[in-house]
C-alpha cells in the first residue's frame, strides 16, 4: 500500500514541469543568496561603521599615536626663538637631528613662565639633557652655567654670537670681526652725501658680546672713509631681559631724538622688523635708511621696495646642521671643532628677486 | 502507453522521487527556531559590537583625567618634600626628617612611574624632563639635608636656594603638562561625548537596520512556510468543487507541510483511481446486462414463437387426458400410451418457465416426439440411442434437443424414400458433453450449414430456409448460454449423405444459470419423468416400424379424427 502510495506521489510530484522546477530551485536559491548578501552587507557596514568610528577616534587625538623614541635629546637655548630665523635654524635642526637619532627642542616654549636664558640654561642642566645649543645673550652668569653643564657632561654649543670665554664646545655662526666687516660695508654703501646720524641697535650691556663687535667695527670703518668723521656712529642699547623692550625703546628713540637719524644698523630680526614698523608709523620712509638682518617676508617685501637699503642673513640651514653635527660629533668622538663657519648673504634691492626665488625652490624642495 | 512502459515509466519516476525525497527532512519547528536564532544572533553580534564600543568610549572617560589627578598628587608629594625640607632645615627635628624621608619616598614612586625615554611627544618629553629634574632637585635637596646635618650654614642656605629653584621649575613643569593633559583631556572629552552621541545615532540606524533585516527574513521565511499550505488550501478547494485533476502547484518544501502536501497528491490520485475502477467496473455490468437482456430477448422470440405454432396447450393437454383414460377405460392400450406420450409432450412444452433442465429431460421429451411421429407415421422413422447415463443430469437449456431432432425430421427425412433413422449419442470428450444428432437424410450443402450457422449470429433473423421453432434460436441461446461459438455445430457430408448436429457442452457447467431468468434445477427435475427407463438400449427398434410417415399421418389423421 504505501509502495502504491509513493508512486502515486510520484505521479503528482513529477506533475510540476522540469523547466517549471528549474525557475522554483533558482527562486529558492535567488532567496538563500538574498539573505546571505543581506547578512555580509550588514557584517560589512558594521565593520566599515567600527573602521571609521576608530579612525574619527584617532583623528580626534584621542588615540595617542606612538611616539618615536630617540637615543639623545638637545635642547636649544635663545631669547629669539620666535624669530623668523631662529625658526628656520630650529627647522634645519630637527631634520637634522632626525638623521642623527636625536630629538631637538626649544627649552621654554610650552612652559608657563617666560624664562631668563640663565634659568633655561640651569633647567637644561637639571633635565639631563645630551647637549645645549645656545645663543648666548651676554649675561655673565652664563659662563658659570657652561661651566656647570660641562662639569655635567653636558656639551654645549654656541651659536649667531659666541662666549669665547665659556667652557663652549664649538661655536657655529659668523666670527663678530667678519660680521662687523660685512656691516661697516653696507653702512659705507648706504651711506649718502647728507646722512649724518647712523645709530647702531645693540642687545646688552656686555661690552664683549658680538653686537658690541660689530658696532665697534662699523663705527671705525665709518671714520675711515672721506668725510666720515662728520658722521656720528651711536649705539642705542636694548635690554634683552625686558620683554617687549626692543620696541618700546625704538619708539621712544624715535620720539624722543632731537633729529631722526640718517641710517638704522640692526644687528637682530626682531629689532629690524621694529625699526622698519617705527619709519612707516612715523612716515620716515625714504628719510631713514635701515641696514637689517636676517630676513622674514616683510623685511625681504621692505627690501624689494627699497624701503630697507639691505639685509644681512646668516644661512639658518647651515647654522642648524652644523649645531647638531657639532653636538654628535662631541658625543661619539669627544671633540668637535672649535668654531663652524656659517655663510652670511647680503640681500639688497638689486638680489631680493632672486633670493626670494632660491627661498621658494628651497621650500619646494623640503615639501617634496 | 502499455501497462509496461507504464510500470518503467512508474519505477524512474517513483525513483527520481525517492531521491528528492532523501534530502533532509527540516521541520517547520527546525525552520522556526532556525530564523529565530539567526536573527536571534545578529542582534545580539551587533549589541555586542555597540555594548563594547559604548564600554570602550565610558573607560576612555573615566581614564581622562586621571593623569591629571596623578600630576596633581607628583605635585602634591614635590610640595610635601619642599615643606618637609624646609621644615627640617627650619627646625631639624628628628619628625621632619622621617617626614622628608618618607615623603622623598613616595616622591621617587611617583616620578618612577614617569617616562625616561626621550621621544618626540612633548608631553613625554615634558615626564621625561620632570623625572630627571626630580632627580637633580632630590640630589641637592639630600645634599642640602646632609649639609645641615653638618651644621654647614653656607652650604645648606645654598644648597635650599638651588633647590628651591629646582623645585619652581619642577612645579612649573608639572603645571604645564597639567595644563597640556587638561587641554588634551577636556578636547578629548568633547571627542568622547561627541562620539557618545555618534554611537547613539549610529546604534540606532544600524538597530532599525537589522530590525528591517530581521522582519524581512521572518517575513520571507515564515512566507515560505505558510504559502505552501494556501497552495494546498486552494486545490483542496478546487477537488471540493469537484475538480479532481486539481494539482497542487509549485515546489514541495521537505516540511511537515511538504508531507501533507505528498499525502494529499496521493490521496487526489487515489481517488481517480477509485473513480476509474468504478466506472469500469459500472462498465462492464452495462455489458453483461446488456448480454442478459439479449438472452431474455431471444428466449422471449423462442417462446412467442412456440406460442404462435401450438393451439391452446391447457386445452390439448386436459383433453389428452381425458382421452388417455377414456382409452384406458375401454382397454386401448396403446392408445392410451400415446395419448398419454402426447400428453408428456405438450406437458414438457407447457413448462415453459423451466428454461434449464436435464439432459434426461430433454432426451425424454425428444423421444415422446418421436414415438408420436412414429404413430402418426407408421414407425416411419427409426430411432436410436447411445447415451452415458453418467451424463443425464448434466444441465442444458430447455427446449434444444427436441426442435433439432424435430429439424432432422422436417428438413432431412420428409419425403425420403429410404428410412429415415434419427441416431441420438451424447457422450463425454474430455470435460465436454457431446450430444449428436445424426440422420441419414438429405443432408446439407456447405452453403446452406453456413446459412443457418449465419442466421444464427444475427438475432431475429430466420433467413430464408425456415426451421420451425428455429434452429436459429436454439443456436443463439446456447451460445449465449455457454459464451463460446463452437457449441454447436452443423456436419453434412452433402446431399443425401445425412447431416449430422453436434452440441459441445461443459461437463461441470454452472455459472450460465444465473443469466436464465427463472432457471431453477429442481423445477426441472420434477418435469423430467424419471421413472421411465432411459438407457442404451435400442428404443427405435422396438418402437418404431418400417411403415412410411405418410401412411401413418394419414393413419394419426384418422385416430386423431
Amino acid at each position: 500500500m504505501s509502495s502504491m502510495n509513493e508512486t502515486i506521489s510520484n505521479r503528482i510530484c513529477c506533475g510540476v514541469k522540469p523547466g517549471r522546477r528549474l525557475f522554483l530551485l533558482k527562486n529558492l536559491n535567488h532567496f538563500k543568496v538574498i539573505i546571505v548578501g543581506l547578512i555580509l552587507t550588514f557584517a560589512a557596514v558594521s565593520v566599515t561603521g567600527v573602521f571609521i568610528y576608530s579612525r574619527v577616534m584617532r583623528e580626534s587625538g584621542l588615540e595617542v599615536e606612538a611616539a618615536s623614541e630617540y637615543s639623545h635629546y638637545y635642547v636649544v637655548l635663545t631669547d629669539n626663538s620666535r624669530t623668523p630665523f631662529w625658526q628656520s635654524v630650529y627647522t634645519s635642526m630637527k631634520d637634522a637631528a632626525q638623521q642623527q637619532d636625536a630629538y631637538v627642542e626649544i627649552l621654554g616654549e610650552n612652559l608657563s613662565v617666560n624664562y631668563s636664558l640663565e634659568d633655561k640654561l640651569q633647567i637644561a642642566i637639571d633635565s639631563e639633557v645630551d647637549g645645549i645649543v645656545l645663543e648666548p645673550n651676554g649675561d655673565t652668569e652664563i659662563v658659570a652655567l657652561i661651566e656647570e653643564a660641562t662639569t655635567q657632561g653636558i656639551p654645549v654649543i654656541t651659536v649667531v654670537s659666541d662666549e669665547v670665554l665659556s667652557q663652549r664646545k664649538s661655536f657655529v655662526g659668523i666670527n663678530n670681526y667678519d660680521l662687523g666687516q660685512e656691516y661697516g660695508a653696507q653702512v659705507i654703501s648706504a651711506l649718502k652725501e647728507d646722512t649724518k646720524e647712523i645709530v647702531v641697535l645693540v642687545n646688552g650691556q656686555a661690552e664683549a658680546s658680538s653686537d658690541y663687535s660689530c658696532y665697534s667695527q662699523i663705527k671705525e670703518l665709518t671714520a675711515q672713509i672721506p668725510g666720515g668723521e662728520d658722521i656720528t656712529v651711536s649705539a642705542v642699547v636694548i635690554d634683552p631681559d625686558s620683554s617687549f623692550d626692543a620696541e618700546n625703546t625704538i619708539r621712544e628713540y624715535f620720539v624722543n631724538a632731537d633729529e631722526d637719524p640718517d641710517l638704522v644698523v640692526c644687528l637682530n630680526s626682531v629689532n629690524t622688523e621694529c625699526v622698519y614698523q617705527a619709519v612707516v608709523d612715523f612716515n620716515l620712509v625714504g628719510k631713514v635708511q635701515i641696514i637689517g638682518y636676517h630676513f622674514s617676508d616683510r623685511i625681504l617685501e621692505a627690501v624689494r621696495m627699497g624701503n630697507i637699503f639691505s639685509t644681512l642673513a646668516l644661512d639658518a640651514e647651515q647654522m642648524g646642521q652644523y649645531s647638531i653635527d657639532a653636538l654628535t660629533e662631541y658625543n661619539e668622538m669627544g671633540l668637535v671643532s672649535d668654531f663652524f663657519s656659517v655663510d652670511l648673504a647680503v640681500i639688497d634691492h638689486s638680489s631680493v628677486d632672486d633670493f626670494i626665488v632660491n627661498q621658494d625652490q628651497e621650500q619646494e624642495q623640503e615639501a617634496s | 502507453m502499455t501497462a509496461k512502459g507504464t510500470g518503467g515509466a512508474m519505477t524512474a519516476v517513483s525513483e527520481s522521487h525517492d531521491k528528492k525525497r532523501k534530502k533532509r527532512f527540516v521541520s517547520i519547528r527546525v525552520k522556526l527556531i532556525f530564523v529565530y536564532v539567526v536573527t536571534s544572533i545578529l542582534v545580539f553580534s551587533i549589541h555586542l559590537v555597540l555594548y563594547n564600543q559604548v564600554n570602550q568610549t565610558v573607560d576612555k572617560i573615566d581614564q581622562l583625567y586621571v593623569s591629571n589627578i596623578s600630576l596633581n598628587e607628583l605635585s602634591d608629594s614635590l610640595e610635601a618634600v619642599q615643606g618637609n625640607l624646609f621644615e627640617y632645615l627650619s627646625t631639624k627635628s628628628t619628625d621632619a626628617l622621617n617626614d622628608y624621608y618618607r615623603s622623598e619616598q613616595d616622591y621617587v614612586a611617583l616620578t618612577d612611574q614617569l617616562t625616561e625615554s626621550v621621544t618626540n611627544n612633548e608631553m613625554l618629553l615634558l615626564e621625561k624632563n620632570i623625572r630627571a629634574m626630580s632627580e637633580s632637585y632630590l640630589t641637592v635637596a639630600d645634599k642640602t639635608i646632609q649639609d645641615k646635618r653638618g651644621q654647614n650654614v653656607e652650604k645648606y642656605k645654598k644648597g635650599y636656594a638651588e633647590a628651591e629653584q629646582s623645585f619652581a621649575y619642577i612645579n612649573d613643569y608639572i603645571y604645564t603638562l597639567n595644563n597640556m593633559q587638561f587641554q588634551i583631556n577636556s578636547d578629548n572629552y568633547h571627542v568622547l561625548i561627541s562620539s557618545l552621541q555618534y554611537l547613539e545615532i549610529s546604534s540606532s540606524v544600524v538597530l532599525l537596520t537589522i530590525a528591517a533585516i530581521n522582519i524581512f527574513i521572518i517575513v520571507v521565511w515564515t512566507g515560505s512556510v505558510i504559502r505552501p499550505l494556501v497552495r494546498l488550501a486552494q486545490t483542496a478547494n478546487e477537488v471540493a468543487a469537484g475538480n479532481m485533476d486539481a494539482k497542487v502547484p509549485g515546489p514541495t518544501a521537505n516540511d511537515e507541510i511538504g508531507v501533507v502536501t505528498h499525502a494529499f497528491d496521493d490521496m487526489l490520485l487515489s481517488i481517480r483511481n477509485s473513480i476509474q475502477q468504478v466506472k469500469n467496473s459500472m462498465e462492464m455490468e452495462r455489458v453483461m446486462k446488456e448480454k442478459e437482456l439479449l438472452m431474455e430477448t431471444h428466449l422471449k422470440d423462442a417462446q412467442l414463437r412456440y406460442l404462435q405454432a401450438q393451439i391452446n396447450p391447457h386445452f390439448l393437454f386436459n383433453s389428452l387426458n381425458a382421452g388417455a383414460q377414456l382409452a384406458m377405460m375401454e382397454g386401448a392400450e396403446r392408445t392410451c400410451l400415446f395419448v398419454e406420450k402426447m400428453a408428456d409432450f405438450f406437458r414438457y412444452n407447457i413448462k415453459k418457465d423451466n428454461e434449464i433442465t436435464t439432459i434426461e429431460d430433454e432426451v425424454q421429451v425428444v423421444e415422446n416426439y418421436i414415438y408420436i411421429l412414429n404413430v402418426r407415421f407408421s414407425d416411419e422413422i427409426i430411432y436410436r440411442k447411445k447415451i452415458d447415463k453418467k451424463l443425464l443430469s448434466s444441465l442444458i437449456p430447455g427446449m434444444v434437443l427436441q426442435p433439432i431432432v424435430e429439424n432432422a425430421i422436417k428438413h432431412g427425412l420428409r419425403d425420403l424414400e429410404r428410412p429415415g433413422k434419427i441416431t441420438l449419442t451424447i457422450s463425454k470428450e474430455n470435460e465436454t458433453v457431446l450430444i449428436r444428432v445424426h440422420d441419414n437424410g438429405r443432408g446439407m450443402s456447405p452453403e446452406k450449414i453456413a446459412e443457418v450457422m449465419q442466421c444464427a449470429t444475427i438475432p431475429g433473423e430466420t433467413g430464408s430456409y425456415s426451421m420451425g421453432i428455429g434452429m436459429t434460436n436454439v443456436i443463439s441461446r446456447l451460445r449465449l448460454y455457454y459464451d463460446r461459438v463452437d457449441v454447436f455445430e452443423i456436419r453434412s457430408l452433402g446431399v443425401d449423405k445425412g447431416t449430422e448436429v453436434l452440441v459441445r457442452i461443459p461437463a461441470n457447467f454452472e455459472s450460465g444459470r444465473a443469466l436464465l431468468p427463472g432457471g431453477d434445477r429442481s423445477d426441472s427435475s420434477d418435469s423430467s419423468t424419471g421413472d421411465s427407463d432411459i438407457g442404451d438400449s435400442d428404443i427405435g427398434d422396438s418402437d418404431i416400424g418400417d411403415s412410411s410417415i405418410g401412411d401413418r399421418e394419414n393413419k394419426g389423421d384418422s385416430k386423431r379424427v
